[in-house]
């Protein structure tokens, strides 16, 4: 079926059609609800939460610029409204050093660990780092959509990859030191 | 092999291919919600009716209470009165339940009535955040405790055997996962670089096995997904491109771009949106008076005349802030006037001095003796001597200015391009006009002023607004509003409780 045809019948509130979005789109949105969240159980919520938002609102899709990136923003706007309501105190400003280069073997981390350790970081970090490196906004575009300022994005930003660094160095080091005494 | 990289490559890489399948109960909970908030759409359909009814009934008791006091007055009417005196009250008290109720439902219903009014606006994406953080902080009260309860459940036990399944399982038993799709998806780290051309393969033909239909368009365009991917999957490996590409298959790169425009709009609509609570207001209205019982504000003998209530003009500003995307609250400044005529007056020039109660005579006007034309008898008349007792008849007229500063509160019921909305509140009038004067047909003579209008009075306001948006952000307005009047007089005979219709018109701008 035509997406087009597809999305007006889901303004209809056509069950059926809704259910055919949803399978078309769910294992996308419900990865991106992971990375975004604290953890499996909260990606569930709010991926459900947000693709409820998705029907209501498709109503306003008015077929300008693509589909997808307008069902992935809302339900980024979704998930982000659950975590931005907690304030941060965010006392740190200063210049961290931005050696977020590291020795790494691709084999050598799981996705589930890297998945793990983005969802381990702080809610504001975990946000910022996913908005900029994996969906490729911009710091401008990131502070707009979180109300904070482009120097908070910034050294969030940093503090996240120094977070996510030091996880995989140490793990890194655990695997090495296991190997070490398995010998 | 171990190499140097940055750590936003890392995860770039890693996550570009990385697909998981979603929960199998999700969409069981998410059809459930749906069918639950199509049940409940039947209710606001309801519920906004019995608001408007609430405001309605509010504005009578308003009303009512302030007659009741002038019926308890009129002695010989106590009795059967005082038995319908006692029936407001009651209704008092279930409009209080009314409202209570509403207030209530109006948390739950809000959820889906704010959805039904912003499907309204044509700035659909501009109002996305604000719309989302609204619905969302909704349906967290709506999702009451059976619905959390319920979630809990499920969720508890998915975190228990998924979570484990996901993310503690080392990435080759994620195969054993129901759907078989997942296969494809759910790639294992050593997979991702051996198989990456296999897996775009894979990803698109479960897209097109998901939509069902594999149509001549959908294959090409997978086709062409296809081609776009392979290459942007090369492009990857030699370069290093700041930020990822989209990890969906069928995003190609020209998608991105329009994605990418499509973000700058809605940013460009969201910082506009932001700032559309004020509302600055011109209007002009033609007001006409009424009073809803006979009597006189001049004196006790004009209580039986007719009097004719002139149309006269009302010029304001006005400036509302809506606090939410249904209420706003409106305050402004209005210029107006009202006057009516009493008719059937019958004067004379006279030694005598007359008396009117209510009336502050000027000192020209001191000569002057007026009667009701139908009780006026010619022994009354004291004429100046040397001149004939010459009755003349005509009419007084009575002049009000006042400067009015409404304080109103209203519910939009429909805001689209063209809206109706409900308004309710009160006004504050400050006096500063006074006239009394006797007309006739050849002469016009200020009597002096009234001494029973307050300098401050109130008003019950009650209305209907509709209003249509023309053009950008302005608005024409219609606003026909029953302003009832409390206590203009501090006495007057008879019971004349004056109230009026202005129709108020003019145009808005939002900003």
């Amino acid at each position: 079926m035509d997406l087009n045809q597809l999305i007006h019948d889901c303004k209809n509130n056509n069950r059926k059609a809704q259910g055919q979005l949803y399978s078309l789109y769910s294992s996308k949105l419900f990865t991106l609800c992971l990375k975004y969240s604290r953890n499996y159980a909260e990606a569930q919520d709010n991926f459900q939460d947000g693709f409820i938002v998705i029907f209501n609102k498709i109503e306003q899709f008015s077929f300008k610029g693509s589909f997808d990136g307008w069902i992935k923003r809302v339900m980024i706007n979704h998930v982000l409204q659950q975590y931005r309501k907690e304030t941060f105190l965010n006392l740190v400003h200063e210049n961290i050093e931005e050696d977020v280069d590291i020795d790494i073997d691709d084999k050598e981390v799981s996705m589930d660990f890297l998945l793990k350790i983005i969802q381990e970081l702080p809610d504001r970090y975990r946000l910022v780092f996913n908005l900029y490196v994996i969906d490729g906004y911009s710091h401008q575009e990131i502070a707009e959509m979180l109300s904070i300022t482009t120097g908070t994005t910034k050294s969030n930003l940093a503090r996240a990859r120094m977070i996510l660094k030091d996880r995989i160095e140490s793990f890194k080091n655990n695997i090495t030191e296991s190997i070490h005494s398995i010998k | 092999m171990s190499e140097r990289k940055n750590i936003d490559r890392l995860f770039q890489e890693k996550f570009k291919e990385f697909e998981l399948d979603a929960p199998s109960d999700s969409w069981n909970n998410i059809e459930a919600k749906l069918e639950e908030k199509k049940k409940r759409r039947v209710v606001p359909f309801w519920w906004k009716f019995s608001g408007v009814a609430a405001l309605l009934v509010l504005g009578v008791f308003i009303w009512k209470s302030n007659t009741e006091t002038d019926i308890i007055s009129v002695p010989n009417e106590t009795v059967v009165e005082k038995n319908t005196t006692k029936k407001p009250n009651n209704d008092l008290t279930i409009d209080n339940k009314i409202e209570d109720k509403i207030a209530i439902n109006e948390k739950v219903d809000s959820s889906s009535q704010s959805e039904q009014n912003t499907t309204i606006s044509s700035s659909i994406i501009a109002n996305e955040s604000r719309i989302i953080s609204e619905n969302d902080n909704q349906q967290k009260t709506v999702s009451s405790s059976s619905k959390r309860l319920l979630k809990h459940k499920i969720n508890s036990k998915n975190s228990i055997i998924t979570k484990n399944e996901v993310l503690n399982n080392s990435s080759n038993n994620v195969a054993t996962n129901k759907n078989k799709t997942t296969e494809s998806n759910v790639i294992s780290d050593s997979k991702i670089d051996n198989e990456s051309t296999l897996d775009v393969k894979n990803n698109s033909i479960t897209e097109n096995s998901s939509i069902n239909k594999t149509t001549e368009k959908t294959t090409i365009e997978t086709q062409k997904s296809f081609d776009t991917k392979t290459e942007s999957t090369t492009a990857l490996k030699t370069e290093t491109p700041k930020k990822s590409n989209d990890s969906i298959p069928t995003n190609t790169i020209a998608k991105n771009e329009l994605e990418e425009l499509l973000n700058e709009k809605e940013s460009k609509l969201k910082t506009e949106s932001k700032n559309n609570r004020w509302q600055i207001s011109s209007n002009v209205a033609p007001i006409f008076l009424g009073s809803v019982s006979n009597g006189s504000p001049i004196d006790s003998m004009f209580v039986e005349n007719k009097k004719d209530f002139n149309t006269d003009l009302s010029v304001g500003l006005g400036v509302s802030y809506a606090i939410n995307s249904k209420f706003s609250i409106r305050t402004g400044i209005n210029k107006m006037r009202f006057s009516y005529n009493t008719n059937d007056v019958a004067f004379t020039a006279s030694l005598q001095a007359s008396s009117m109660r209510n009336i502050d005579f000027s000192p020209q006007a001191q000569m002057m003796q007026i009667h009701s034309s139908s009780t006026v008898q010619t022994s009354d008349i004291v004429p100046l001597t040397g001149s004939e007792t010459s009755i003349t008849e005509g009419e007084i007229n009575q002049q009000m200015g006042y400067l009015e500063i409404p304080l109103e509160l209203s519910y939009a019921l429909l805001d689209k391009k063209f809206g109706i909305k409900i308004i309710g509140g009160m006004s504050t009038f400050f006096l500063d006009e006074n006239k009394v004067s006797i007309i006739s047909e050849d002469m016009n003579m200020t009597l002096g002023k009234a001494n029973n209008l307050n300098e401050v009075h109130f008003s019950s306001n009650i209305g209907i607004g509709l209003h249509y948006n023309f053009w950008k952000s302005f608005d024409a307005t219609f606003e026909p509003t029953l302003k009832y009047q409390l206590n203009t007089f501090s006495k007057s005979d008879g019971d004349f409780k004056p109230y009026f219709v202005g129709v108020y018109t003019g145009i808005s701008y939002k900003f």
